[in-house]
C-alpha cells in the first residue's frame, strides 16, 4: 500500500508481519562495541502460543531505546528471555556479547525489572537488596548508595510488605541498579506512578543513557516512550514491526493531512480532486485533503479565486503513527473501537 | 559464473560512545556468595526465625510434658524414655518440612525467584546455596532442641522404665539419628518447593508422603507391600529414630541410607526441573 509522504515522495507503509528496518544514523552505533543487547532470530512458544516469533533486533548503548508493542505483544516474554529466564524455542538472546548467565557477575553486565514488588513482603528493601548484592559480592556501601539514588534512605529498613506501589517500583529499580551495570532494562517502569515518580523515572533513564549505558524500556504508550527514547522497537504478535529512530518513525506517518475551511467547497473539492489526493468532509465546508501540502493547496486556492478561512497542516503524531503500525496486531480490542481520527 | 562484489558499507574508524570508566573487576559470582546472599535471605525475615524458635520450642516443652506425669498404666508404659523424651520432634519436623518448602515457594509466589535466578550464573547453585543454608540452619536449632528435650526429659522423667542415659546403647544414635531425619525432611520441603513451587502443593505432598502413605500402605493386602513400606521415608526415619527397630522396619543404618537416598533423589528432580523450566 503505497501512499504519499510529506516531501511528496511514496512511502512504504508497513504491514503486519513485514518489518521495516530503516537505516542507522550515525556510522559509529553500527561499529560492533559489546555493550548492547542482541535479540536474534528469538522465539517463543507456550504450548499453541507463539508468543514471540523469529525476533531480531539490537539495542545500542547512549540513547533510551523504548520496546513498544500491545498487550500480549511479547515484550515481557522477550525480557525474559534476555535475562535467561525463558528458554527461547529458537534464536538466541545476548547481553555484552554473551548469554547473561555467561558473564562472571550477571548483576554488572545487566540489571532489570521485570515486576514490581517481587520481594519477600516481610523482609526489609535494606536486606532484599544485601541478598541480591552478595551474590556478586557487591559490597553492602553499594546497596546504601542505590537506597539513597531512588530515595528510600527513610523507609529503607522497614518491611517492604507496607511499601505503595511507587516505592516498590523505587525499589526493583534500586536492584536493577546494584550492580552499576552496562545495559539497563526495565519493563514498564512507569505503571502505576505518580507524575512526580514519572519525571523521575524519566530523567534517571535519560542520565543512564547519557552515561554510555544501553537502555531498553517497555511501555504499550507510545506518548509516555516518546519522552524518553530516541530508539524505537516497535513489536506486534511477537514479531518485529520497526527498529528506527524518532525521526525516522516521524517520517513514517502516512496520513498527513490539510484541514481547509473555505466559502466554496465544492469549488475547491474539484479544483483539488485530481489523482492521488484523497478528499473527506465531515463537516460542511472543511475539507481535509491528504496528498497534497498545504502550500499547493493555498496556492491553488488563490489562483481559481476561492476564499479560505483556514489551511492548517495536520501531521501524525508518534502515538497516532504507533497506533497505525500496531493497528493489525492488536489483540485485545474494545467493541466499540475507532479508527485512527481522519 | 559472476561473482557480483558487494560495496563495504562505509563505516567510521571504530569510536563507539565511550561507555563511562566502570571497573567491576572484583565482582564474581561464587558458591560462597551465594551461600551467603541466602543466608541473609533466611535470617532477613522474621517469621522464618519465628519458625525455627517453634519448632525448637515445642520439642523441649513436649518432652518435659511427656516425660513428667509418667506413670505406669496406659500406652505409655511400653515407650522408653528416650523414645518419650524425643516424641515432641515429631512436630519439629513438620514444622521444619514446611519452613523447608516456605524458603523457596516465597520467592515463586513473590517472583523473587527471577532477581535470584538472573544474578547468578547457575541455577543449580542457588539450589545448593539454599539447601546448604537450610540445613545447616536446621541441624544446628534442632541439635540444640533435641539435646535440650533429651535432658529435660531426663530431669522430669517419673516413669517405670529404666531411665536411660548418653551412655547407654544407641541413645547417641537414636539422637544423631533424629537430628539428621529432621534436617532431610526440611531438604524434602526444600526440594517440593523447587518442584511444585507453591506453598499449599508442596506442603499437601509433604504431609501426605509423611503421614497418610504410610498408614494407607499398611493396608495393602500383598505380602510384597510390606517391603515397598519399610522403604517410605518416614518409615526408614523410624528406623533410624528408635532404639530397637520392630521387625517391620529396617535397620538403622539400612534406615539412614534409604533416607538419604530419598532427599537426594528429590534433590536431583528440583535440580533438573529448576533447569529445565521457565522461571
Ligand atoms: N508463561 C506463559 N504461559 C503461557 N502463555 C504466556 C506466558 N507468558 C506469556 N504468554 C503469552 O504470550 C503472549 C505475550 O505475552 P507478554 O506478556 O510477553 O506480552 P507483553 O507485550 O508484555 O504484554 P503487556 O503489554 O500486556 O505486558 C501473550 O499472548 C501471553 O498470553
Ligand atoms: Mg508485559
Amino acid at each position: 500500500m503505497v501512499a504519499i509522504g510529506r516531501s511528496g515522495v511514496p512511502l512504504l507503509r508497513t504491514q503486519y508481519g513485514k518489518s521495516l528496518r530503516l537505516e542507522d544514523d550515525t556510522a559509529t552505533t553500527r561499529v560492533h562495541n559489546g555493550l548492547m543487547i542482541e535479540v536474534e532470530s528469538l522465539s517463543k512458544s507456550y504450548g499453541s502460543t507463539i508468543a514471540v516469533d523469529g525476533l531480531t533486533f539490537t539495542v545500542r548503548p547512549g540513547v533510551v531505546t523504548g520496546f513498544l508493542g500491545p498487550n500480549g505483544a511479547g515484550k515481557s516474554t522477550t525480557m525474559r528471555m534476555i535475562l535467561g529466564l525463558d528458554r527461547p524455542s529458537a534464536g538466541t538472546a545476548t547481553v555484552n556479547g554473551r548469554r547473561l548467565c555467561e558473564h562472571r557477575a550477571p548483576l554488572a553486565q545487566m540489571g532489570a525489572l521485570l515486576e514490581a514488588q517481587a520481594v519477600h513482603p516481610k523482609r526489609s528493601a535494606r536486606n532484599h537488596l544485601r541478598a541480591l548484592a552478595a551474590t556478586n559480592g557487591i559490597p553492602d556501601s553499594r546497596v546504601d548508595e542505590v537506597i539513597e539514588l531512588v530515595g528510600l534512605e527513610e523507609v529503607a529498613d522497614r518491611s517492604s510488605g507496607g511499601f505503595s506501589l511507587g516505592m516498590g517500583q523505587r525499589l526493583g529499580i534500586a536492584s536493577a541498579l546494584l550492580g552499576d551495570p552496562e545495559t539497563i532494562m526495565l519493563d514498564e517502569p512507569v505503571n502505576g506512578l505518580d507524575p512526580e515518580g514519572i519525571l523521575w523515572i524519566r530523567g534517571l533513564l535519560k542520565d543512564l543513557a547519557s552515561e554510555g549505558r544501553t537502555v531498553l524500556v517497555s511501555s504499550h504508550l507510545m506518548t509516555e516512550m516518546a519522552l524518553v527514547a530516541e530508539r524505537f522497537v516497535i513489536i506486534g504478535k511477537g514479531r518485529l514491526i520497526a527498529d528506527v529512530t524518532s525521526v525516522e518513525l516521524e517520517a513514517m506517518a502516512s496520513d498527513d493531512s490539510v484541514r481547509v475551511r473555505t466559502a466554496d467547497a465544492t469549488a475547491l473539492r474539484e479544483l483539488l480532486g485530481t489523482d492521488g489526493v484523497e478528499i473527506a468532509s465531515a463537516v460542511p465546508n472543511v475539507l481535509t485533503v491528504r496528498g497534497l501540502t498545504s502550500d499547493a493547496i493555498g496556492m491553488a486556492a488563490s489562483t481559481a479565486r476561492i476564499a479560505l478561512y483556514e489551511l492548517t497542516p495536520h501531521q501524525a503524531s508518534l502515538e497516532e503513527i504507533f497506533m497505525e503500525l500496531t493497528h493489525d496486531a492488536v489483540q485485545y480490542r474494545a467493541g466499540t473501537h475507532q479508527g485512527i481520527a481522519a | 559464473m559472476t561473482t557480483t562484489v558487494h560495496p563495504r558499507p562505509i563505516v567510521a574508524s571504530p569510536s563507539p560512545p565511550v561507555p563511562a570508566a566502570r571497573s567491576h573487576s572484583d565482582l564474581q559470582v561464587t558458591e560462597r556468595r551465594v551461600i551467603r546472599s541466602e543466608w541473609i535471605k533466611l535470617r532477613s525475615v522474621l517469621s522464618l526465625r519465628l519458625g525455627f524458635l517453634a519448632a525448637a520450642f515445642i520439642a523441649v516443652v513436649l518432652a518435659g510434658i511427656f516425660a513428667s506425669s509418667g506413670d505406669g498404666g496406659g500406652p505409655k508404659a511400653a515407650i522408653d524414655s528416650l523414645s518419650l523424651s524425643l516424641a515432641g520432634l515429631r512436630i519439629t519436623q513438620l514444622i521444619i518440612g514446611v519452613l523447608g518448602v516456605v524458603v523457596v515457594s516465597s520467592e515463586y509466589s513473590t517472583g523473587l525467584i527471577r532477581s535470584t535466578l538472573q544474578s547468578v550464573r547457575s541455577r543449580l547453585s542457588v539450589l545448593r546455596a539454599k539447601s546448604v543454608v537450610f540445613a545447616t540452619s536446621t541441624f544446628v536449632v534442632v541439635g540444640i532442641a533435641a539435646c535440650a528435650a533429651f535432658f529435660v526429659g531426663k530431669a522430669t522423667y517419673g516413669g517405670i522404665q529404666p531411665e536411660l542415659g548418653l551412655s547407654d546403647p544407641g541413645v547417641v544414635r537414636v539422637l544423631v539419628g533424629t537430628v539428621l531425619y529432621t534436617v532431610g525432611v526440611g531438604l524434602f520441603g526444600v526440594a517440593l518447593g523447587f518442584l511444585l513451587r507453591g506453598a499449599a502443593a508442596a506442603i499437601g505432598v509433604l504431609f501426605a508422603t509423611l503421614l497418610i502413605v504410610p498408614a494407607l500402605a499398611g493396608l495393602l493386602p500383598w505380602s510384597w507391600a510390606t517391603s515397598l513400606t519399610e522403604v517410605l521415608p518416614s518409615n526408614a526415619g523410624d528406623a533410624v529414630m528408635t532404639l530397637s527397630p520392630s521387625s517391620t522396619l529396617l535397620s538403622p543404618t539400612s534406615g539412614a541410607i534409604v533416607v538419604a537416598l530419598w532427599v537426594v533423589g528429590l534433590l536431583v528432580l528440583a535440580g533438573v526441573a529448576l533447569r529445565s523450566r521457565d522461571a
